[in-house]
């Protein structure tokens, strides 16, 4: 199923196209975002993070950049928090910044201000992100008051190593719904909640009534990769490994499994145990129209260059039948990718993760697009498709083949066939033609 | 820019594109010409393009009177009347997958027990 996927048949997949017409540098891009704002007055701006840079991209294209001076190279998050309206950008070395749609405050919360790993990530009337310390949180309805390695304030993990990534979710009781947080180590998971944080984070003791708590809920299983770390709608929270697979922990649920054994190779084409394990970071995954989609850096990459797709249709409907994942989708160098859907937008964007390429802006998935944009080219894309192997019922005898037909729409390429025994290949590139 | 596959009844009437057998339209039916002898038989359709393509069926037309006789390199032809069988099958060197094994006994040829 390479570069194609079912969907009312076996079906090429969409294509992409890039936004900007010429690169903004010899730099791949680290990050990206819309940015919802406004209240009444709504408005958006597209983020995106390249070498030292944070930059608006119009849809006209243009360029403004906002910010300049951030460590070279790092990975950029960035997260819309409602009740300041404002973005927070993190890259876990530079202070905290935020924009707020006109201006840039790096910063944030004065002298200690935190260096934020992974996106930061609201919680009830406050805001958590991870430093080196654990979890720190923010006063609340504030974001320049943060506590620091406080005793009871920061949140510590029970197995060693840093987090990695805080993702919302809430956690759903036989009549209640408690607000909560995912907080990811690289091997071990845990669930943030609490209804109250306490009145002054930087105070010497909790006050009364705090009752923020961090729970471990598996010890076992966690992440390397922040930008992994997916929503899906009414399933639940999808995340990629550090043993190199895909775990889903149920919408409301605090167990989940493993979900991507589908995609470990057993053939000559590599699966996801070809990830490049010193650039797990580079690991992303997003969910958009029915799909989630997993993007691997392979061999010795720092981008990610393969996707697998997950139909999140088949997992809803026939979730006793598995997953169902199509792949490897080949050709697009997105390192990373995110979701525009708010102010009558609906489209995918990808950030080109290839310096030599240089900094795009692409929309994914493209309606009626067949072709992938790289830089500026526009590269065919395709598609392979194989069938199981058959016997047609009578395994003892050799059958002999006169011809192989096929019933196909919108066909005005040329698609050929090749002919397999388990043996070897029997025929190579024999050309479909229209019946007459 | 990309390309932008925007044929499919397009023109004046209402499916009158470029590419008429369109995305709204009953499937074509292609052939591929290929005589040959197999056991097990998988196929490997490959489509480069900038143009939709959707497959809805797939099949082999067989000749049912020219089957020959298994003659798989692999098949073991042993008489060994057994009550009890069993098999070990042993592979090094390289990657190798059992997907199935089946026991066909020729029951003409079974001795009476006693």
């Amino acid at each position: 199923m390479q570069n194609c996927w079912r969907n009312g048949g076996v079906r090429i997949r969409n294509g992409s196209s890039n936004l900007n017409s010429s690169s903004y540098g010899a730099y791949r891009v680290l990050g990206g975002h819309k940015y919802y704002y406004g209240g009444s007055s709504p408005t958006a701006k597209r983020l995106i993070a390249y070498n030292t840079n944070i930059s608006v991209i119009s849809d006209v294209p243009a360029e403004t950049v906002i910010l300049t001076g951030l460590v070279a190279g790092l990975r950029t998050y960035f997260a819309t928090w409602s009740i300041t309206d404002s973005v927070y950008i993190s890259n876990g070395t530079d202070t905290l910044t935020k924009y707020n749609g006109t201006t840039v405050t790096t910063g944030i919360g004065g002298a200690t201000s935190p260096r934020a790993r992974g996106p930061v990530c609201p919680i009830l009337d406050r805001l958590m992100c991870i430093t080196p310390d654990g979890i720190e949180r923010t006063n609340p309805r504030v974001d320049n008051v943060w506590s620091v390695a406080s005793s009871w304030a920061t949140l510590r993990p029970q197995t060693p190593g840093l987090f990695m990534a805080l993702a919302p979710f809430s956690v759903r009781g036989t009549d209640s719904i408690s607000p909560g947080i995912i907080a990811l180590q690289e091997r071990a998971y845990y669930l943030v909640t609490g209804t109250n944080f306490g009145a002054d984070v930087t105070a010497a003791t909790a006050g009364t009534g705090e009752d923020g708590s961090i729970k471990l809920l598996d010890a076992t299983v966690g992440t390397a990769s922040p930008a992994s770390v997916c929503a899906v709608p009414g399933i639940g929270l999808f995340w990629f490994t550090t043993d190199l697979n895909v775990f889903w922990l149920k919408e409301g649920s605090l167990t989940g499994m493993y979900v991507g054994d589908k995609l470990q190779s057993t053939g000559a084409t590599a699966g996801i145990e070809s990830t490049n394990t010193a650039a797990l970071a580079g690991v992303w995954m997003t969910y958009f129209d029915h799909i989630l989609m997993l993007s691997i850096p392979t061999g010795s990459a720092v981008y990610a260059s393969t996707q697998y797709w997950m139909d999140m249709r088949e997992l809803r409907n026939h979730p006793e039948r598995g997953p169902v994942w199509y792949g490897p989708m080949t050709g697009q160098t997105v390192s990373c990718a995110w979701v525009e859907n708010q102010q009558g937008d609906n489209t995918l964007r990808g950030g080109e993760g290839n310096s030599a390429t240089g900094v795009f802006v692409y929309t994914l998935r493209v309606p009626s697009v067949f072709t992938d944009a790289v830089g500026t080219a526009d590269n065919d894309i395709t598609m392979t498709y194989q069938t199981p192997f058959k016997d047609f019922g009578v395994p003892s005898r050799e059958k002999y083949v006169q011809a192989i037909h096929a019933d196909c729409n919108g066909f005005t390429g040329a698609a050929t066939l090749d002919l397999l025994d388990l043996e070897g290949t029997l025929a190579t590139a024999v050309p479909l033609e229209t019946v007459t | 820019m990309a390309v932008v596959t925007n044929l499919w009844g397009d023109g004046s009437l209402w499916g009158d594109g470029d590419v008429w057998n369109g995305k709204n339209y009953s499937p074509i039916e292609y052939v591929a010409n290929q005589e040959i002898q197999c056991h097990r038989l998988s196929i490997k359709l490959t489509k480069t393009g900038s143009t939709d393509f959707v497959l809805h069926h797939l099949v082999a037309r067989l000749s049912r009177i020219r089957q020959a006789a298994f003659t798989h390199i692999a098949y073991i032809d042993k008489v060994t009347p057994s009550r009890h069988l069993s098999v070990r099958l042993s592979h090094q060197g390289s990657e190798f997958i059992l997907s199935e094994l089946t026991l066909l006994a020729s029951r003409k040829r079974h001795q009476p027990r006693g």
